[in-house]
């Protein structure tokens, strides 16, 4: 097995002189392919900080940050946007689809994006939507003529477009109802689980914690406890041979 | 009062974003109070150069011709019954030596009749005046304007050298005329002599141009006209004064209302960018008016706060634009000055520009008017959303369907606006012509949301998939980007509108002109005689028989331009060599000519009319049309019609100089036109024609092409105060759509972040908001070309007739709309630069934390 994302001390401060604050203090943390891991803590421990911090949405004060097995300070915008492109797929607490594009648009611009146009990428969106679950009779209407828990799931198909290695899940179920946000994780485990893909997903919500093979505590910026079923093959994954994300995107 | 302080404290944090507001709606204030400003002065100036040469007359005697009269006339309508003062005028041209030639107007008035200084008194308060008895004596004697005077470097007693039509004479300055009124008429360049001296001056001895008539009290004017036509010879005109100034007031009142258009056009660019503005102002506010409002306090109190700002926002920009629009005003004055005198043939010229209240004012409330309306929309916009959605989704705005009523206003108006356009020939001009430009303007902005989705398409094939993420996206809340676009819209279709008409105008007339001018050289008088362009004075018709001689030339073809008054019309006549050979001229005839046109009229058989006289007198091809002569009355034919700028507004006849010559008994010409033969250096020639006339003649010998060039200058020159509008409207769309784009990228941020947190790169961002910006830039522009040729047509049909006194066609220079379009898509492009490199260089986790 290989890891998909590795955190060497990393630590991340805003600000600086006496204003400085630090969101993450000294954290290591490894994600081995198909894992899924949870990442829980209170309001403002950090959680999405590290979660930015892997999709290379910001950089760290110190400390590395590797990413299939590339240290993301070294890659340029281009680089960075191209892993976020194909190697990872983000979904957040607050959808953010784009709410002037319809459903269909909102998964298949990131079709575009990877050079998967016209025919091709209508079928391919039209596979994905349903794979998540949304009716065909929502696909032409506009994010706000849906609920959240569809919203949601036009999100997560949205991620999946390009198949990503590892998908990155901040608070997905935050903004929805228990029955939702169910069905949200329901889907995220069984990505994991059919297309062996890495999930790290953040929530506060004790039930949603659950879903992952381990749990990762955060509090203050510092991991404070991890537990739960580790995947198979953490302990020999010390010098794991990493998923690369160079090799697929070229 | 209150209410205004806590405006006041609201807008001071965010007085910075207002700037832009406050900019334009200043630039707006100052462009309208300039141009009202500048034209309320040009207008007193020109009324006063109106009553300055016909000081208390109600009557005025002129040779029907245009031209001399004689002078011993003023007696036998001194005899006329009901007449109480009459006294003879003769106005000419000189040029005052100098480091450069300045052109006067000669008056020559009889200073010892008692009438002429009862007529005149009033216009001329003699300051400075020597002895007299002096004055009268020496014919060198002459009286300048205080204005002239002090341009000169002058003072009484001082002496000057002067060209005139007899030849180089020195002037001595014996007095100043030290009155406002004379010193503003033609910006002061007047000089004033005693009758005998200006004639003799002029070359013109026992002659006046014009005799001014002052009726006695209880007389009625228009009979004393009619009594006085019945006993003066055929070949003298009479007019009533007060005719002439309410055609001339017509038609300032048009030339005005073209100007105070463009003003108007500007505070509405400026109402335009504002409205954007605000709304982007009142945005980040939204928030925090949704907390109001679930506080208890209602819309409609909401709205007002927010109009109260606006007011204060209008109260700022003006305070701005007015001194500001005082400043432009002595800019502008020159160049809109010189277009009226190039519109009236009447020298115009004002150097300052006084402080007017009344225009002052009404720049003001248009500023604080277009503030007003400018927040309107924006702030009901603001208010109407519900509390809510605003405090759940913050600033983000969602796509809202079309209500039905909007859907058919977007048909129905661009639907109404064809039909008016369609039914153009059926309706009255000047104000369907208005009407008309506002229709399509106003349907121009309805159109703007499909043509942006339109060009979605091509553009996101062009530039890659991003573009077309971001054109896709705007198209669909396209409030922002209608904003930008409708700025554009209006930002470029002005520029289309105004350049494509001085366009068509500078062409038509240069081309027109010269179409039927043609040849190698061209001999004239340096000199001009009479009043209100009535033209250059005539030369003996013996100067054609010294050029044909003269070796190297190959033909001569004279000219007589003159007028007649009844029926009123312009007269060209001409040597039958002009219509005979193409070299002279060509002579396309409208449609429906009788056979062998040309050569009937070169053979005296026939004349050729203007469309405008024929649209006058409704005259018809083959039919008779009767002129009064001073030989009597007589029937000419009609064979033919022409387009040409006529040399009076109501049309010319075009006929052989031989007819001429019989029946207006005149042997003079204006001017000769010479094709120089073959083998033959024109500028040899000409050199050789100018000294076998030498200086008995004292003509001026140019090249046409000289001519032609100097005429494109001056009509060229005279726009120039459009050309200083284009820019600063271009500068207008650059600002506007940067701002558009701006708040845009500000709306949007979160989006942006998500974008990027899914794979966009920093370039693929820019790119985005490069191609919103260019895909505002094609709709924007693309409908400017659209509507601004609309309305200059519109604009030309309606009201050039009234402002011109003729028909002006218009020629849609189509290279002028395109390279306005690209200067615009440009100016919105280039405005997009910082927006695009903003929206690139957001951090994506910052901008996935904003609200
Ligand atoms: N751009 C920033 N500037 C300053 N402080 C920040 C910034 N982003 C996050 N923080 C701070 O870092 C801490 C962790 O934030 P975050 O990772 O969003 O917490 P969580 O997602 O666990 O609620 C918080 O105290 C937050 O205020
Ligand atoms: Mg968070």
């Amino acid at each position: 097995m290989s890891l998909v994302v590795e955190l060497e001390n990393v630590t991340k401060e805003y600000g600086s002189g006496v204003a400085v604050s630090r969101s993450l203090a000294d954290v290591s943390l490894r994600v081995e392919e198909g894992e899924f891991v949870s990442i829980m803590g209170p309001s403002g421990c950090g959680k999405s900080t590290l979660l930015n911090l892997v999709a290379g949405l910001e950089l760290p004060s110190s400390g590395r940050v590797l990413v299939g097995g590339d240290d993301l300070a070294r890659m340029s915008d281009r680089e960075l946007s191209d892993l976020r492109l194909r190697y990872l797929g983000f979904i957040f607490q607050s959808f953010n689809l784009l709410p002037r594009l319809t459903v269909e648009q909102n998964v298949s611009w990131r079709l575009g994006l990877i050079g998967v146009t016209g025919r091709l990428a209508r079928d391919r969106t039209a596979a994905l939507l349903e794979g998540v679950g949304v009716p065909p009779t929502a696909w032409t209407r506009h994010p706000s003529e849906l609920s959240g828990g569809e919203q949601q799931r036009v999100a997560a198909a949205r991620a999946l477009a390009t198949e990503p290695k590892l998908l990155l899940a901040d608070e997905p179920t935050g903004n929805l109802d228990s029955q939702s946000g169910r069905m949200i994780l329901d889907l995220l485990r069984s990505m994991n689980e059919k297309r062996n893909m890495s999930v790290v997903m953040v929530t506060h919500d004790t039930y949603a914690g659950t879903y992952g093979h381990r749990t990762v505590r955060l509090k203050d910026g510092r991991i404070v406890r991890q537990a739960g079923e580790m995947a198979p093959s953490v302990e020999r994954s010390e010098e794991g041979q990493v998923v690369p994300f160079r090799r697929r995107s070229d | 009062m209150n209410r205004l302080l806590l405006a006041w404290s609201q807008i001071r944090p965010q007085l910075g974003q207002l700037l832009i507001a406050v900019a334009t709606i200043a630039l707006g204030v100052a462009l309208a109070a300039a141009i009202l400003l500048a034209n309320a002065s040009l207008v007193r100036s020109f009324e006063e150069s109106i009553d300055v040469l016909a000081g208390r007359a109600e009557l005025q005697v002129t040779a029907l011709a245009g031209g001399p009269l004689e002078e011993g006339l003023v007696e036998r309508v001194r005899t006329v019954a009901g007449v109480g003062e009459a006294a003879a005028l003769l106005l000419g041209t000189a040029y005052l030596e100098g480091r450069e030639q300045v052109s006067v107007r000669v008056i020559g008035v009889d200073m010892l009749d008692e009438s002429a200084v009862r007529l005149y008194q009033a216009g001329a308060q003699v300051a400075a005046m020597e002895d007299p008895l002096i004055f009268l004596n020496r014919p060198d004697s002459v009286l300048f304007t205080r204005a002239l005077a002090s341009q000169r470097g002058l003072e009484v007693g001082d002496t000057l050298g002067v060209e005139l039509p007899i030849g180089r004479e020195v002037w001595t300055l014996r007095g100043i005329i030290d009155d406002d009124a004379v010193s503003r008429a033609f910006g002061g360049r007047l000089v004033v002599m005693d009758l005998f001296s200006a004639q003799s001056a002029l070359g013109v001895p026992g002659a006046a141009t014009q005799i001014d008539v002052k009726v006695l009290p209880d007389h009625d004017v228009t009979e004393v006209g009619s009594r006085l036509r019945e006993s003066l010879p055929e070949h003298v005109a009479v007019e009533l004064l007060a005719d002439r100034r309410a055609q001339l007031a017509g038609s300032l009142t048009a030339f005005q209302l073209v100007i105070d258009l463009i003003g108007a056009m500007a505070l509405l660019l400026a109402v335009l960018v504002t409205a954007n503005r605000l709304s982007t102002v009142y945005q980040e506010r939204l928030w925090e008016m949704g907390v109001m409002r679930a506080l208890g306090i209602s819309r409609f109190k909401l709205v007002r706060d927010l109009l109260a700002e606006a007011f204060l926002v209008s109260l700022l920009a003006v305070g701005i634009g007015l001194p500001l629009g005082f400043l432009f005003a002595q800019i502008l004055v020159a160049p809109v000055a010189d277009t009226m005198s190039l519109n009236f043939k009447e020298a115009i010229a004002t150097t300052w520009v006084a402080p007017r209240p009344l225009p002052l004012l009404v720049a003001g409330l248009a500023g604080v008017l277009s503030a007003l309306l400018a927040a309107l929309s924006p702030a009901v916009q603001a208010v109407r959303r519900s509390v809510v959605s605003v405090l759940a989704k913050g600033r983000r705005r969602d796509p809202q369907p079309d209500s039905p009523a909007k859907r058919y206003v977007r048909l129905g108006l661009p639907i109404l606006a064809l039909a008016v356009w369609l039914l153009r020939p059926f309706l009255p001009q000047g104000a369907l012509a208005a009407v008309a430009m506002f229709l399509i303007a106003a349907a121009g902005a309805l159109l703007l949301t499909p043509i942006l989705r339109g060009v979605a398409g091509p553009i996101g094939w062009l530039f890659g998939i991003s573009a077309q993420i971001g054109v896709e996206d705007q198209s669909r809340t396209p409030s922002r980007a209608l904003g930008a676009a409708a700025v554009l819209m209006a930002g470029v279709a002005i520029p289309i509108w105004m350049v494509g008409v001085t366009e068509s105008f500078q062409e038509y007339v240069v081309d027109a002109v010269m179409k039927i001018r043609r040849g190698d050289l061209v001999v004239e008088s340096q000199f001009e005689l009479g009043a209100t362009g009535a033209g250059r004075p005539s030369v003996s018709g013996e100067v054609v028989d010294i050029i044909a001689r003269t070796p190297g030339v190959d033909a001569v073809g004279a000219a007589v331009i003159a007028k007649s008054m009844s029926p009123k019309m312009g007269i060209l006549a001409l040597d039958p060599v002009r219509l005979r050979r193409a070299e002279f001229g060509d002579w396309a005839l409208e449609p429906g000519a009788l056979p062998g046109a040309l050569e009937r009229v070169a053979a005296g058989e026939a004349i050729l009319v203007d469309t405008n006289l024929q649209a006058t007198y409704d005259l018809e091809v083959g039919g008779p049309f009767r002129v009064l002569t001073p030989s009597g009355a007589a029937e000419l034919l009609v064979a033919g019609v022409i387009r040409t700028v006529p040399i009076i507004p109501s049309g010319d006849v075009i006929l052989s100089r031989e007819v001429y010559r019989r029946l207006w008994r005149d042997e003079t010409i204006t001017r000769a036109f010479v094709l120089v033969g073959a083998g033959h250096a024109i500028h040899d020639v000409r050199g050789r024609i100018a000294d076998r006339l030498g200086d008995r003649y004292r003509l001026d010998v140019k090249s046409v092409d000289d001519l032609s060039e100097w005429f494109s200058a001056a009509v060229w020159a005279a726009f120039s105060f459009v050309r200083v509008l284009v820019l600063l409207t271009l500068v207008v769309v650059l600002v506007g759509c940067g701002d558009a784009l701006a708040a845009n990228v500000l709306e949007r941020t979160r989006e942006l972040g998500s974008m990027r947190a899914l794979g966009m790169s920093r370039r693929q961002i820019r790119v985005m908001v490069l191609a919103q910006a260019l895909a505002i830039g094609l709709a924007g522009s693309g409908l400017a070309i659209l509507v601004g040729l609309a309305m200059a047509v519109a604009f030309t049909e309606g009201f050039t007739p009234a402002v011109l006194g003729w028909e002006l066609e218009f020629r849609p220079s189509l290279g002028i709309a395109f390279l306005g379009a690209a200067l615009g898509t440009l100016s919105c492009v280039l405005g997009a630069l910082v927006p695009a490199e903003r929206a690139a260089r957001l951090s994506p986790a910052v901008a996935l934390r904003y609200e």
